[in-house]
């Protein structure tokens, strides 16, 4: 089984590789261990993230592609759809019998067919446009629809903060 | 290098050779003393044959392992009565062959608390009681020894060696429980004409009988004290301290509070210290204050930390300049001394090749693309807000 997944995961991550997606990068952290993944992603243009590059963690069961992988952010990240911890809800992530939110279809869910490459932009476009019905992060979701200009600004720090920038002043 | 620093608090010394005119006449007796050396090597695996072969009960035993120990450099010398009803010794530690010296003048045996093959111990004359099992068993064991086997036992409490002029260390209490009658004794060790000492700190115990063989003799006196009886309602703890201040007493030094485990400590300790200096040295450049290698696990954030202080320097650059360092400071110095050179048109350039077919390949590329896309994203974040 484990076998079956690292020929899998090897796939992925030539095909990353050599057609690397805009604005997405995946490698695994090391040659030794291939189940746990590093990658960066870029906020989307034209929102509040834009240009923030985001670092992640994404973690693969040993019967990968069949169950669905974990992934985490390991930067602090302040999004409708991401805990606190920075682990990521969104249903891509989610195999198709569990659904914590009751709000997904599973047409969008994890299967098999689905990649990493698939989970960043699907990533990517959580990032661009949040369900604040589903919500991971309270306060967050609150803020999202209630006061969009402190939620750019939280959002604005936390890209500055990627780019080794400092911080503006609120 | 004086012999009294604070982590050593004089206990143990940190210079083979206390005055200058030792080393010169080291330096002199040098070609000599590697003859010697090299005639009691072979001396030495004789001695050994003969040791294993005449055991410690046989009489002739004493007077052949004499002689051959006195070829090798090796002189006990007694003083004091010996009392022959007692089964446990106690005495101080100043030498790796402490126990052999007090074994050429009485046999006795030294319970082994390294854990080393069977074999060795035995030809070295230690006895396994258990010590590995806990303090318990060794005490039990040895209890069983004395009755049982006509051996004494020699024990060194301090469990570890000092230089034997300041003060003894802490005494462990196992001997004191195995027996309620107990002769201590003092160990004195000289070297005519070469005051070497025996032991340094951090040395390991070939280092100190390398020396042993080196020099032309050392003389290790044994003086035997008064047997001690525990009294009747006298705690071990109290008996224990009795028997030190015996001993320190006689040597003229102090009781101090350092156990054997400080001792081990302190030797960890000037090691790293040295250890440290010599680095500082060879690089004059870096600072010789204390320096922590980054976890590779944190070179990212460091690198990202440097580059809020440094933004011409590339992230690229200086992460592969961590990689060689691993070490936040240095990394800064070179940055500033230019060895780590700001962006480059040619780091771009490298971005553009294609990847190869190896995993190995692909990691390096994925490291170089992943801080080309932070830092092209950050001018263009810059750029966007300048415009603003």
């Amino acid at each position: 089984m484990a076998g079956y997944a690292l020929k899998r995961l090897m796939t992925e991550y030539r095909e990353l590789t050599l057609h690397p997606p805009d604005g997405i990068l995946a490698a695994p952290v090391d040659e030794e261990n291939f189940f746990e993944w590093e990658c960066l992603i870029t906020g989307p243009e034209d929102t509040c993230f834009a240009n923030g590059v985001f670092p992640a963690r994404i973690s693969f069961p040993q019967d990968y592609p069949l169950s669905p992988p974990k992934m985490r952010f390991t930067c602090d990240l302040f999004h409708p759809n991401i805990y606190r911890d920075g682990r990521v809800c969104i249903s891509i992530l989610h195999a198709p019998g569990d659904d914590p939110t009751g709000y997904e279809t599973s047409s969008e869910r994890w299967s098999p067919v689905q990649s990493v490459e698939k989970i960043l932009l699907s990533v990517v476009s959580m990032l661009a446009e949040p369900n604040d019905e589903s919500a991971a992060n309270v306060n967050a979701a609150k803020m999202w629809r209630e006061d969009r200009v402190k939620f750019n600004q939280i959002a604005d720090n936390l890209v500055r903060k990627t780019l080794c920038l400092p911080l503006a002043d609120s | 290098m004086s012999t009294t620093t604070p982590l050593t608090a004089g206990l143990f010394s940190t210079n083979r050779f206390p005055s200058e005119n030792t080393n010169t006449r080291v330096t002199l007796y040098l070609p000599i003393g590697c003859i010697i050396f090299i005639v009691r090597i072979f001396l030495g695996l004789q001695t050994f044959v003969a040791a294993c072969v005449l055991r410690k009960t046989h009489a002739l035993r004493g007077l052949v392992l004499r002689v051959m120990s006195a070829l090798l450099g090796i002189v006990a010398t007694s003083s004091g009565e010996k009392d022959e009803s007692v089964r446990v010794f106690v005495a101080n530690h100043i030498s790796c062959l402490d126990h052999m010296a007090v074994d050429l003048i009485r046999p006795c045996l030294l319970p082994s608390v390294w854990d080393i093959p069977n074999v060795l111990r035995w030809l070295f004359g230690y006895a396994d009681l258990g010590v590995r099992s806990g303090r318990g068993e060794l005490v039990r064991q040895a209890r069983l020894h004395i009755k049982s086997d006509d051996l004494p036992l020699l024990a060194l409490p301090e469990a570890a060696m000092t230089n034997g002029k300041k003060a003894l260390l802490r005494f462990s209490s196992w001997p004191f429980e195995v027996s309620d009658r107990i002769q201590p004794c003092t160990l004195r060790l000289s070297r005519p004409f070469f005051n070497v000492e025996s032991t340094i700190i951090g040395a390991s115990w070939w280092q100190d009988t390398l020396w042993f063989l080196f020099l032309p003799c050392t003389i290790i006196n044994v003086k035997w004290l008064p047997t001690m009886q525990r009294d009747e309602n006298e705690s071990m703890d109290s008996f224990r301290d009795r028997v030190a201040q015996a001993i320190a007493n006689e040597l003229g030094i102090e009781l101090s509070n350092w156990t054997s485990a400080d001792a081990v400590e302190a030797a960890k300790k000037y090691r790293q210290e040295t250890q440290r200096l010599r680095i500082a040295q060879g690089t004059p450049s870096k600072p010789t204050t204390s320096r922590t290698l980054i976890d590779p696990k944190r070179m990212d954030e460091v690198a990202m930390r440097i580059k809020q202080s440094h933004p011409t320097v590339a992230l690229l650059n200086i992460r592969r300049d961590l990689e060689k360092t691993k070490d936040m400071q240095s990394t800064i110095e070179r940055i500033k001394n230019g060895t780590v050179k700001p962006i480059s048109t040619a780091e771009h350039l490298s971005n553009k090749k294609s990847p190869g077919s190896s995993p190995n390949e692909w990691h390096s590329l994925y490291e170089e693309r992943k801080w080309t896309m932070i830092e092209e994203n950050r001018a263009k974040y810059l750029q966007k807000h300048v415009e603003d």
